[in-house]
């Protein structure tokens, strides 16, 4: 064999053995000198991530309304948001949210990622560019546009009701529709968002594969199933984790700007009463202690995954 | 036939001079996998070194670690009688030409050429290179590549022999002491390969620089090295000058690796005897045997056609041999009988550890 | 199976054009699902006030009244200005951050390297909220309420995007290059500016635009740091116009595609580039 072999890593170094964690690449271990270059990265990361998660944490045990002196209140803080039933509905609503997202983080993405996967061109790049722009518009843009919508007397909404001659609706004023409004307001961002990182998933498969298929005289179902599917299951599992985890904050901005977390508290969200509470009642010490119970969950969650993931790499 | 065969007075093998570059008990281990066990070898100042060997035999470990670009996890390495085991890699006064040339793809052959001229130039204000040298040193080196109408194109825009020429000159427009070539040949369409050969041979010649070239390729090797280097599984198994190699292989590793047919090997009374197709020749049963000569026969399997001849495989008694046959000598069919003798000067003995016997 | 063959040929024709027909429908659904109220709000904008319930897509007469009350009573010029600010501001800081850091680990690979790794990819995790209590306090402290200071650099703690991104993209250049310039004689300094920097160019772009346009949407960090309606980002601003207009909808949707449309643009003309960088650094 005399072809020059150029792997993903650049030469072919016959004779050396497989890389392994790239240790080899660059010489054994680390090279002295590289903690100038990291050195931004890390004040910035210090400074204003890790040096507030551990102010929050000191400040979730005292009492402080930002005009008087901070107090120690020990465990209150605690015991009071978990007998607190805002707190609680919220935190019950929070999960509802990630619920009702799972299948527009997973489910859509996918098939729309795999739809323009599968006829590559000039129109899948088109539709894939209008698909991604909901991310892209301000998010503050599109709920005004949609609170413009779902105006209860004057929205397109009413107004097509009316010539149907069904009574008006205010879905975002009514407690009862109110958290499946913000979701179909919020879906069509995480979609697009996703249909990227599957796109990027996909794009990872080797093309000829589909031709090889073919020629084995697969349907388009059986290729599907058993070519396309299995390279998305990694990223269908990671996303749904990541749904679960941070749909609150996908909801956040619709929140503030639709219902204020209303009516009655139908909309809100641990994230919007974190907000609430810190800069609407201005109570430091639960608004943090609140921070702190969000942080423990997802640190239990994101544990559990690592673990999962690790257990299964062991097989 | 003898006078076909590099004979052993080579100049450069009676120079007496210090060995440019000496590794002694160098050993690395990469994970789990031990790519060099205890390596001791010297490249003789001036030559055009090459090492050889299967894949694996950590051939490019080596070359890495000459160029700085790996340390050792024990042993010394010397260039030009300096231990430079713990030295960086731009500071060894080596060059290297890689297998995928490596060229910057946003600078233009020119830019690609000066760079490390230019960073010269940068390091020491008021000893290095002005820009009037650099610009005289790159058109030096262009000329002497033909590179000279090339010089405001990207890498891109090459061709392979092209970028292979770009690599060179790179490397030489520092005028190092010590050139490194890694797998030249690899790249290039087999017709580009004989003149690249002879263009790497040229080089050398006219520089004078040392060269030190891993392939894994033993027609390259045997055809542009005047020391010859042979590695198998992370060490040397021989060195010397090429003809000694293949005349008086040291073990039945190098005496297979090198020359093409492969050697043919038959068990005989508990040694392993080895002969060249080339040196064995086609018998008929009214044909005396010489005095110690070797007998072999078998039936034809299957013949190729190599255009002034033909190589036969044959299988009998005695296992399986190769068979050179040449214009003029009887045409073989599958089917056909042959039978070979063997000069004893011709033959080669191994013992059951592989190791010649005298 | 004993259709002749030319029938089998001609059904296999139509299914496969039924298919295409059928994924251009489903897709253009979709776009038109996603797109509708966004197009209804601009179009909406275009209408006379008394037209602004109406069920017909474009008015019959067209105009530009909503945009030049928008644009004399609102300080639009102010607020797309400091936007634009905060975003450059905030997407060079990233990028400068996430190139050094990038570099570091893939060509130093320090010890520390998976250390630093997880405190970035947990870094993504940690939400706003549980932060913003101590960022504003801090911000306060130093004195940046208020100013472009406090809207840029607190918004660089969020680098770890860019981060990883980048490191990707640094691993995927041939190792043989880097070491190449090192026999030149190349400082890790200048391998960083002549070789690895040429190499994420493209990367770099794409980034740059996706910080820009995800922080010119940026809207509860501002809220806070910049209150004030008319000295603040365009997005708090127009959720003030919202409040303050009370339900001025002409107007307030002409606001909002002011503020969206450079974005829109700025996106379309780079979509290629941004999805492109997605595909192809291969993310996980």
């Amino acid at each position: 064999m005399t072809a020059a072999t150029t792997t993903r890593w650049g030469t072919s170094m016959r004779g050396a053995p497989p890389r392994r964690g790239g240790s080899t690449r660059r010489g054994r271990g680390g090279k002295p000198g590289g903690w100038a270059y990291l050195t931004p990265l890390l004040a910035a990361l210090g400074v204003w991530i890790y040096g507030p998660a551990l102010i929050t944490l000191v400040l979730s045990f005292t009492e402080w309304s930002l005009t008087d002196t901070p107090t120690w209140a020990g465990p209150d803080n605690f015991r009071t948001l978990l007998a607190d039933g805002d707190f609680l509905r919220s935190a019950g609503q929070t999960v509802l949210y990630a619920l009702a997202l799972l299948p527009f983080a997973t489910f859509v993405p996918l098939v729309v990622a795999t739809m323009l996967w599968m006829r590559p061109g000039r129109a899948a790049v088109a539709y894939r560019s209008l698909l991604f722009l909901p991310v892209m518009v301000a998010p503050v843009s599109v709920a005004v546009a949609w609170r413009f919508l779902l105006d209860p007397l004057n929205g397109l909404l009413a107004i097509g009701l009316r010539a149907v001659g069904l009574p008006p609706v205010d879905l975002l004023g009514d407690p009862s529709t109110a958290l499946v409004t913000i979701v179909l307001v919020t879906a069509a961002r995480v979609t697009a968002f996703n249909m990227l990182l599957y796109g990027a998933a996909l794009s990872g498969l080797d093309r000829r594969l589909l031709e090889a298929a073919r020629l084995e005289r697969a349907t388009a179902w059986e290729t599907l199933r058993f070519v396309v599917l299995p390279q998305l299951v990694r990223p269908t599992v990671v996303l749904a984790l990541l749904s679960l985890v941070l749909a609150g904050q996908w909801t956040f901005t619709n929140v503030a700007v639709l219902t204020q977390g209303g009516p009655d508290n139908a909309t809100d969200s641990v994230y919007y009463r974190i907000y609430t509470l810190g800069f609407g009642f201005f109570q430091i010490g639960p608004a943090s202690a609140a921070a702190m119970l969000v942080l423990a969950a997802l640190a239990v969650v994101g544990t559990a995954a690592v673990l999962a993931r690790r257990g299964r790499r062991y097989e | 036939m003898t006078a076909l065969l590099p004979s052993a007075s080579r100049p450069s093998d009676r120079t007496p001079a210090p060995p440019h570059v000496e590794l002694a008990g160098v050993t690395r281990t990469f994970g789990t996998t031990l790519a060099l066990a205890g390596v001791d070898l010297a490249v003789p100042a001036g030559s055009l070194t090459v090492i050889v060997g299967p894949s694996g035999c950590g051939k490019s470990t080596i070359l890495r670690m000459i160029a700085g670009l790996d340390a050792p996890d024990s042993g010394t390495l010397r260039i030009a009688g300096d231990d430079v085991t713990a030295r960086a890699a731009g500071e060894r006064d080596v060059a290297m030409v890689f297998q995928d040339y490596a060229l910057f793809p946003h600078m233009t052959v020119e830019g690609n050429i000066s760079f490390g001229l230019r960073l010269q130039a940068r390091h020491h204000r008021r000893s290095g290179p002005g820009r009037d040298e650099i610009r005289a040193r790159v058109g030096e080196v262009c000329a002497l590549l033909g590179l000279d109408n090339l010089l405001h194109r990207r890498p891109a825009q090459l061709s392979g022999g092209q970028r292979q020429r770009v690599a060179l000159a790179r490397a030489i427009v520092r005028r190092p002491a010590l050139l490194l070539l890694d797998e030249p040949l690899s790249a290039l369409d087999p017709q580009l390969r004989a003149s690249a050969r002879a263009e790497i041979r040229r080089l050398h010649r006219e520089l004078g620089t040392t060269l030190v070239l891993v392939t894994h390729d033993q027609h390259e090797a045997l055809s542009m090295a005047t020391h010859l280097i042979v590695m198998d599984q992370g060490t040397v198994a021989q060195s010397g000058n090429p003809g000694e190699l293949y005349r008086h292989p040291c073990n039945e590793l190098v005496a297979t690796f090198l020359g093409t047919p492969r050697m043919n090997l038959h068990d005989r009374d508990g040694v392993r005897i080895g002969w060249r197709p080339a040196d064995g020749r086609s018998a008929t049963h009214r044909d005396g045997v010489p005095p110690g000569a070797f007998l072999v026969d078998g039936v034809v399997e299957s013949c190729e056609f190599t255009g002034d001849g033909q190589h036969a495989r044959c299988a009998g008694p005695d296992g399986t041999f190769v068979l050179v046959q040449r214009e003029g000598e009887s045409w073989l069919e599958p089917g056909d009988t042959a039978r070979v003798t063997v000069p004893a000067a011709r033959l080669h003995r191994f013992g059951p550890d592989g190791r010649r016997l005298p | 199976m004993s259709e002749p063959a030319e029938n089998s040929t001609l059904g296999r024709r139509h299914r496969v054009r039924l298919a295409v027909a059928g994924w251009h429908l489903t897709l253009g659904t979709l776009c038109a699902l996603t797109a509708f109220p966004l197009l209804w709000a601009v179009l909406t904008s275009l209408k006379p006030a008394n037209e602004v319930f109406t069920t017909t897509p474009l008015s019959a007469h067209p105009t530009l009244d909503n945009y030049a009350d928008v644009l004399t009573r609102w300080p639009a010029g102010e607020l797309i200005g400091r936007t634009a600010v905060m975003a450059t501001g905030v997407a060079v800081g990233q990028l400068v951050i996430a190139v050094l850091a990038a570099f570091a680990l893939a060509y130093f690979r320090p010890g520390a390297r998976p250390l630093v790794l997880g405190l970035t990819t947990v870094s993504l995790a940690i939400p706003p909220q549980a932060l913003i209590v101590p960022q504003f306090l801090l911000t306060a402290r130093l004195g940046w309420l208020d100013t472009e200071a406090g809207l840029i650099v607190p918004q660089l703690g969020s680098s770890a995007l860019a981060v990883l991104v980048l490191l990707q993209h640094v691993e995927a250049l041939p190792p043989s290059l880097i070491a190449a310039a090192r026999l030149e004689g190349a400082r890790p300094a200048e391998l960083l500016w002549h070789v690895v920097l040429p190499g994420l160019r493209p990367a770099v772009a794409a980034l740059g635009v996706l910080v820009f346009i995800t922080t010119w949407n940026e809207y509860l960090w501002p809220l806070l740091v910049t209150p004030d309606a008319l000295h603040t980002t365009v997005q708090v601003g127009l959720a003030q116009f919202e409040t303050a207009e009370g339900i001025n909808y002409g107007g307030l949707l002409a606001a909002a595609t002011l503020t969206s449309l450079p974005i829109v643009l700025v996106y379309l003309a780079a979509s290629r580039r941004i999805t492109d960088a997605f595909l192809t650094s291969g993310l996980r």
